[in-house]
């Protein structure tokens, strides 16, 4: 016992791998299996683990997982895609939503985002990197979300209720009208929070 | 130690969301040190009322989760000093908050202000539990409907079953033309069949939907009728003896101006 951790969420079992070596883990893995194995039958396992662990074993263990205890194991290597603080973020791992983002629905990415559609009010958009929106900001977005003041946001139409960067809060004026409708981008300069027409060589 | 209150009705649509963010605006207008409450988890809009919404931050379930304080998440009025929103969080659901931690927090709140008024969602499920948890008095919203008046009767049987027997009625959107002519219920069979007190009647008014979209509450506006009614009601909360409106619709025209006369 010790090379692994189990965990329960709402998706099934989580476990952490700590070990490295391979027979001991599967050992553990089996041994904490058959103390229960009614209440593990038929669910599903998540593997996380701090080392790389061969395609092989992970294989063979998925299957002699499945006959044994129709488990069905979904292993996640932990690839570490974080973006370290002041890092550059042209170079992070960006993903792309291709839908509108509605009220109440709340997104976060380690790393870049990048929104094809709109960001409704009531929305909260959060990244670690850069946030980019090909439609109309009405929501919440919030770049550089672990701390990083060089974040900015980009989008076709920033009508935002809260504009974040790092640990800056930047609300939107109590007039409702007459905001531009033009492609803008928010950085931050000195203390606060700015927002600039796009102008593609002003950008940096 | 202030006083809590929760409003409302069952049924979706009726008003309670707008009647919380002028009863509050009112009782503030009056001096009092009033909170609001959403309650309404996952579909928040008193924000949107009262013109908060690009101030909030942090939010209810962050105050019973301990991510922040409940003096942070509490929002100041831009109009009045002595008003105070506490939004809830848009991104989550109703179970994340328990009764038992919205008693406490209401709890709390009572300590700090004159009056907290509770907005509740629509239904009878885990939000309303929620909403009626920490509260010692209730305002049943109806409108002249015999739907939101059976959904209300269905409300007041649950308060009631909760042991909250302080309870009074609003009826929202009456048009005063229709209830004359017959052609919507009328006040005393819909007092009648709820068989609790009637607290007020705001007479239905176009101008509500322009007052929520500029997010200032009717009450703000002097001209506004619906805003004098909710007034009254605030006032009749602090224990005053307001009569109840004119239920005749101002009739305007030639002809009226005799009608008025030889009514005299």
């Amino acid at each position: 016992m010790g090379s692994v951790v189990f965990k329960g969420n709402r998706n099934g079992i989580v476990v952490y791998v700590l070990g490295k070596e391979p027979n001991e883990i599967k050992k553990d893995i089996f041994e904490k299996l058959y103390q229960g194995k009614d209440f593990f039958y038929g669910s599903k396992m998540f593997l996380k683990s701090e080392y790389e662990l061969s395609e092989e074993f992970l294989h063979t263990l998925k299957e002699e997982l499945s006959k044994e205890f129709n488990i069905n194991l979904v292993f996640e290597d932990k690839k570490s895609n974080s973006i370290k603080k002041g890092s550059d973020l042209n170079e992070a791992i960006t993903k792309i939503y291709k839908r509108t983002i509605r009220s109440g629905q709340r997104i976060f990415y380690d790393g870049n985002l990048v929104i094809i559609g709109d960001i409704n009010s009531g929305a909260e958009v959060v990244a670690t990197g850069n946030i980019i929106v090909l439609g109309v900001v009405r929501g919440i977005v919030h770049a550089g979300a672990d701390g990083n003041y060089k974040a900015f946001i980009a989008a076709y139409e920033l009508q935002p209720e809260q504009i974040r960067i790092a640990d800056v809060i930047s609300r939107s004026p109590d007039d409702k009208g007459n905001r531009p409708k033009i492609p803008e981008v928010a950085k931050i300069k000195g203390k606060f929070i700015s927002i600039e027409p796009y102008l593609p060589n002003k950008l940096f | 130690m202030g006083t809590s209150i929760v409003v409302t009705s069952g049924k979706g649509g009726v008003g309670k969301t707008t009647t919380t963010a002028n009863i509050g605006t009112a009782l503030a207008m009056l001096g009092k040190k009033v909170v609001v409450v959403d309650a309404d988890t996952g579909l928040r809009n008193l924000d949107l009322h009262l013109g908060l919404e690009n101030r909030i931050v942090y939010n209810l379930v962050d105050v019973v989760e301990g991510t922040c304080k409940l003096k942070q998440a509490l929002i100041k009025d831009k109009r009045l000093d002595n008003l105070f929103l506490l939004p809830t969080a848009q991104t989550k659901d109703k179970t994340a908050v328990t009764p038992e931690q919205m008693q406490e927090l209401v709890e709390n709140l009572k300590n700090e202000f004159d009056y907290v008024i509770i907005d509740c969602p629509a239904g009878i499920e885990h939000g309303f539990e929620n909403a009626v948890a920490g509260a010692d008095r209730a305002i049943v919203v109806t409108t002249p409907e015999v739907s939101a008046v059976r959904d209300a009767d269905r409300i007041i049987g649950k308060l009631e079953a909760k042991g909250l027997e302080d309870h009074q009625l609003i009826i929202n959107r009456i048009k005063f033309e229709m209830t004359k002519k017959g052609e919507m219920l009328n006040i005393d069979d819909m007092t009648d069949i709820l068989a609790i007190k009637l607290l007020g009647i705001v007479p239905d008014d176009e101008k509500i939907v322009i007052s929520t979209n500029r997010g200032e509450p009717a009450v703000t506006d002097p001209a506004s009728k619906a805003g004098q009614a909710y007034k009254n009601i605030a006032r009749r909360l602090l224990g005053e003896e307001v009569p109840f409106m004119e239920l005749e619709n101002e009739e305007s025209g030639f002809f009226s101006i005799f009608k008025k006369l030889f009514r005299r």
